[in-house]
């Protein structure tokens, strides 16, 4: 039997069962999205990829899951640990600094550990995401995220640089999405970008 | 030039002859189709009627632009389709040829090429190593890393090392997602 073919270069990852049939049973298009987006993408759970929870964009709320008998612990309104992983609810729409994304725009499916499809952030837009960090709060760890994804992910058939040209410009980001863009292209991003991208902010 | 035209065949009736007689040999012809013209008369008649194209429609097929130019890229079919987020039959057809393309079919193929070739000549970056080269840096700044306390707390509770290493004093509420200060107004 052949094996499904993702849509770019996906590493599964790891989410409990019982969310997912909770997502399936309430009928949620939940969407992975912050720090685990970035392991799907780049691969790697160590170092600066480490991340302890789950973020999903979805309409659900901690009581939802309650209801179809999802054994919650602590429900706190956006935070549930389900199965002993933190999960987290962050208020939606998805979107990058001002730009909301358009339904289906900035998602992909990538598997689970157990080959389950999930909705995820697409590598670009969680280029974006990571760029809004470096811009909002300068730091540098996003922005190392951000080459991450990118080194990860672009040389794959689907990546869409138009798309990123088009977005980050409209989501405030064109700047630092530019200086991210001629990094990657000198082959081995320097301490000097890291430098300028955490002075450029916003526009 | 016309391509077809009408010619008497052995039992004089009149088919019609996609193929100019000349350039059809001897061993693929039917019994019944005429193996030449069998009078001047006939000769004269056909004269009108066969015409000479530039190639034989059979052995001869109209470049394909999709195709032609994903085979010049040196990407298959599976991946074109892929690419486009289209079925690999439904390229396929589109690649076939004299097929009738829409302009914006056609438009959408070679970008999608373009876009391939592109993504394959980046260079391919050894991550470690400039994660290396920005040194202690990032593991600072991930400790400045303003977060909802509600999440902080559940995550050090979980035994999470990266909020366990962060600051109290960064407290993103609510999880606020990051935007760009408004601008202000005249």
């Amino acid at each position: 039997m052949t094996r499904p073919r993702w849509h770019y270069a996906p590493s599964p990852i790891g989410v409990p069962a019982a969310l997912l049939d909770a997502f399936q049973l309430l009928k949620a298009e939940a969407v992975l999205v912050g720090g685990s987006a970035v392991q799907v993408w780049v691969g790697k759970r160590d170092g600066i990829f480490a991340t302890g929870d789950l973020d999903f964009i979805t309409h659900l709320t901690v009581k939802d899951l309650a209801s179809v008998g999802i054994r919650v612990t602590e429900p706190l309104g956006r935070h549930a640990v389900v199965e002993g992983v933190p999960i987290e609810f962050p208020s939606g729409p998805l979107a990058v600094g001002d730009y909301n994304f358009a339904p289906g725009e900035a998602t992909t499916e990538v598997p689970t550990l157990e080959g389950r499809p999930i909705l995820c952030l697409r590598p670009e837009a969680s280029v974006l995401d990571r760029l809004a960090w470096v811009a909002g709060d300068q730091l540098e760890v996003a922005y190392a995220q951000a080459i991450g994804v990118a080194a990860c992910q672009y040389r794959q058939l689907e990546w869409d640089e138009a798309w990123l040209d088009r977005v980050a410009a409209r989501a405030n980001l064109g700047k630092l999405w530019r200086h991210l863009q001629r990094d990657l292209a000198t082959g081995a991003p320097s301490t000097s970008g890291l430098d300028r991208a955490i002075t450029i902010g916003w526009g | 030039m016309r391509p077809v035209g009408y010619v008497t065949d052995g039992s004089g009736r009149r088919v019609l002859a996609l193929v100019p007689v000349a350039q059809v040999g001897p061993v693929a012809r039917s019994r019944s189709a005429p193996a030449g013209p069998s009078s001047a008369q006939e000769q004269a008649a056909l004269d009108g009627l066969l015409v000479r194209p530039a190639a034989c429609l059979e052995t001869s097929h109209q470049a394909n632009p999709i195709r032609t130019a994903r085979e010049a890229a040196g990407i298959t079919q599976a991946d074109l389709a892929f690419a486009m987020q289209v079925s690999q039959p439904m390229l396929s057809r589109q690649e076939q040829p004299f097929r009738r393309l829409r302009p914006s079919s056609v438009q959408r193929a070679l970008e999608a090429i373009r876009r391939i070739q592109k993504n394959r000549a980046r260079p391919a970056i050894a991550l470690e190593a400039v994660l290396d080269g920005y040194g202690r840096r990032l593991a600072e700044s991930a400790g400045r890393k303003p977060r909802d306390p509600v999440e902080r707390r559940l995550l050090r509770q979980a035994g999470d090392p990266v909020a366990s290493g962060e600051s109290d004093v960064n407290v993103r509420e609510g999880g606020a997602r990051r935007r760009p200060p408004r601008r202000k107004g005249p």
